[in-house]
């Protein structure tokens, strides 16, 4: 397989420019200019396109198994590969939790069966996300774990966090943070604030999130671990990350692309659809994650791709689940939001999609485009507009906040160990 | 004017045509246009009041009245109250009143109904209670003829008060010098959401008030929240005669949208004595308001003209 006339961004080696990919076995054979095709060989003109590594999610929720009317780990999967994704991390809070080894090799069965995408599952911190007992690190690194993670809830028990975190990184791999402190948090629906106000919802108050940065910040300094904190929505928050990476503490992070284009000010007449947590938050709070983006304080875009049934999102938002359908959505928002306004370049903002999260994960065959790795890789439109229709995604989750709103920057195709995907 | 969900969805306009019709009411010098209409009740929480007020004046209207069993009906989820209700308006039903102890699901609910069922709040969560406040204004022209500039001031458990919410939202419109007093775990969370002054101190609040509203405290939900119980509250914020009279304006009038808890909001000689009258004329003229507004909502064909 060939891919002509595209333009290569490798952002591991801050690389950009036009260049030819030849494509054998599913392993990139050639990268140079002006390859000349083969009598046999499959030639893709990508004149006017953009070729990536593909991209890396490193926080989604597949829902399989436990709640496969919202997700199967198939549907999930389909929908990644629409958004460009070559590369996907669920997180543990399926039914049966993803805290031992059974479910973890059920996840990664399942998925072989719908696509060769890299399926790099999160385990449990602890047994039933209940901040009580550490889950069997090693059995379930050797089985696949690529961090460990109770997202959904975070992990309460400070002394477990401490110990969890020494030695799933004595082991080598990260743990990641939903940070949020549960007292705090009490059964809010929407951010706290002008908006919960007057709607007469209650509120989930900023530092709900930024209360559990600091103190677990002072977890990671005490025994130097390497942590990484998910779903970052809040100023503070940034604020705090951003002084202790100053201070040479081995934490990254993660925003979602909703927290970097939509502000409670968006939630009008109650609808559930933009009901997620963290929750929505303020414009000075969007403005702070976008230079957390900018400055590096922000490391990865993650999509935190949480489905739900219509049914689900389209209850009172009092009772309705919480979470945003995140994969199909995420290049173009990102392109929209953050390369054609300006706040980031290209390059940049392909990182924090790619090699970013990949090298976070030490995911070997993934955010780069190198002579002898699997060929994993996106291809998309920079300039191409279209109109988010949720009724037409692959994921089951048929509800967007974005509906109708219309982006700039499409996803064409996804290749995926050299098989080449059709994202239009 | 086909909807009564909220104040802020209605002009100064409307609220004034409501407040005439009203008094045409009270005054015995109009009938009803809306005779041949069905409105159906459904409180998902307890009322008393309400509900009492909202059946009186559709007798009063002469309208047919459902009362509907929300007890044995389920409605976790909005698409079956839309299911419900679309049901009710094939049954012949015009409007629906409906309290619900959830924020904005009337809202939700009204825009998902593709028939022309109108739609009137009565009380959503801690959102808003709109005929609330067009009662307690209604009550404030009778007693002080306009609130433009005079000093309003609500008293307690304001972050759990739609009356509050909506009360704020209609003297907003009519240019009130609107003050609100409360212990600071009963306050807003989000104070630049209203236009209002907040004092801690009751003394300072109610300082030359000319209206003085005190509001029901709601201990269960303090209890749940861990915060201390109605007689912390009673130590700093009952209301007496004693306050009344050394502070307020010589003309105040006390007003409380019920049920009112006896020596903890207000003392009770001060509820039993002449300035205590307001509150049952608050009662009284909720009954002539929400005739004027099932009225005003219903008339010359209702929905479809």
């Amino acid at each position: 397989m060939l891919l002509k006339n595209g333009k290569i961004i490798n952002p591991a080696r801050n690389i950009e420019g036009m260049s030819d990919i030849r494509i054998e076995n599913g392993v990139i054979k050639e990268i140079s200019q002006n390859i000349t095709p083969e009598k046999v060989e499959q030639v893709y003109d990508l004149t006017g396109k953009i070729v990536t590594p593909g991209f890396v999610d490193m926080h989604c929720h597949l829902r399989e198994p436990g709640y496969e009317a919202k997700e199967t780990i198939k549907t999930g999967i389909e929908s990644a590969i629409q958004g460009g994704y070559s590369a996907i991390c669920p997180m543990a809070n399926t039914k049966p939790f993803n805290d031992n080894a059974q479910t973890l090799m059920y996840m990664i069965a399942k998925a072989k069966e719908t696509a060769e995408i890299g399926f790099y599952p999160i385990c449990a911190v602890t047994k039933g996300l209940e901040s009580e007992k550490l889950v069997n690190v090693s059995q379930l690194i050797e089985l696949g774990a690529a961090a460990f993670s109770d997202d959904g809830k975070p992990v309460e028990n400070m002394r477990l966090l401490r110990e969890a975190l020494k030695y799933i990184n004595s082991l080598g791999k990260i743990i990641i943070s939903h940070s949020e402190d549960s007292s705090l948090a009490y059964g809010g629906v929407i951010n706290e604030g002008r908006v919960s106000e007057k709607l007469g919802l209650k509120g989930i108050p900023n530092i709900t999130e930024s209360l559990a940065v600091a103190r677990e910040l002072e977890i990671v300094r005490s025994v130097n671990g390497r942590y990484h904190f998910a779903h970052i929505s809040t100023k503070r928050s940034v604020e705090l990350i951003r002084q202790a990476k100053k201070e040479g503490l081995l934490i990254t992070a993660e925003t979602a692309p909703h927290y970097f284009s939509l502000t409670e000010d968006d939630i009008k007449d109650y609808e559930a659809k933009y009901k997620v947590n963290p929750p929505l938050r303020t414009k000075s709070d969007l403005k702070a994650i976008i230079e957390g983006l900018q400055d590096g304080t922000i490391d990865v875009i993650a999509t935190d791709h949480a489905p739900h049934t219509i049914e689900e999102k389209t209850s009172p938002i009092q009772i309705a689940p919480m979470g945003i359908a995140g994969f199909e959505t995420a290049l173009g928002l990102t392109m929209t939001y953050l390369v054609h306004n300006h706040k980031l370049n290209l390059i940049e903002a392909v990182k924090k999609l790619t090699s970013v999260p990949a090298s976070i994960l030490g995911l070997e065959n993934q955010g780069k485009i190198e002579c002898g790795i699997e060929a994993n890789l996106t291809i998309f439109d920079l300039n191409e507009e279209w109109v988010v229709d949720s009724s037409k995604f692959k994921s089951k989750c048929r509800i967007s906040p974005f509906d109708g709103l219309k982006l700039k920057g499409k996803v064409k195709n996804t290749i995926i160990k050299g098989k080449i995907y059709n994202a239009d | 004017m086909k909807h009564l969900t909220d104040i802020e969805n209605i002009s100064k306009e409307d609220i004034l045509n409501i407040i005439a019709t009203a008094r045409e009411f009270k005054a015995g010098t109009k009938v009803s246009d809306v005779s041949t209409k069905t409105v159906a009740l459904m409180f998902y929480e307890n009322s008393t009041r309400t509900r009492c007020s909202f059946e009186i004046a559709a007798q009063k209207l002469k309208m047919n009245i459902i009362n509907f069993d929300t007890e044995h009906s389920s409605i976790s989820k909005g698409e079956s109250l839309k299911d419900t209700i679309e049901n009710l308006y094939f049954l012949g039903v015009n409007a629906v009143v409906i309290r619900h102890s959830y924020s904005g699901l009337i809202n939700n609910v009204m825009k998902s109904v593709k028939y022309p069922v109108s739609f009137v709040n009565g009380g959503d969560g801690t959102h808003a209670h709109p005929t609330q406040a067009l009662l307690d204004f209604y009550t404030m022209l009778e007693k002080i003829n306009t609130v433009e500039n005079k000093k309003i001031v609500i008293v307690g458990d304001i972050s759990h008060s739609r009356v509050a919410k909506s009360n704020i939202a209609l003297l907003t419109k009519f240019n009130a010098d609107i003050h609100v007093c409360a212990p600071s775990y009963m306050n807003f969370k989000n104070f630049e959401s209203f236009n209002v002054k907040y004092h801690q101190n009751i003394k300072e609040a109610i300082e030359g008030a000319d209206v003085v509203m005190a509001l029901r405290v709601q201990n269960e939900r303090h209890e749940k929240e861990g915060y201390p119980d109605s007689s912390e509250y009673k130590r700093l914020y009952e209301i007496d005669t004693k306050l009344l009279k050394q502070y307020a304006s010589k003309d105040v009038i006390l007003m409380h949208p019920g049920p009112a808890n006896r020596n903890i909001e207000v003392s009770s000689e001060l509820l039993d004595n002449t300035l205590g009258n307001t509150i049952l004329k608050q009662a009284q003229n909720g009954v002539y308001v929400r005739m004027a507004v099932l009225n005003t909502i219903l008339k010359g064909g209702g929905y479809a003209s």
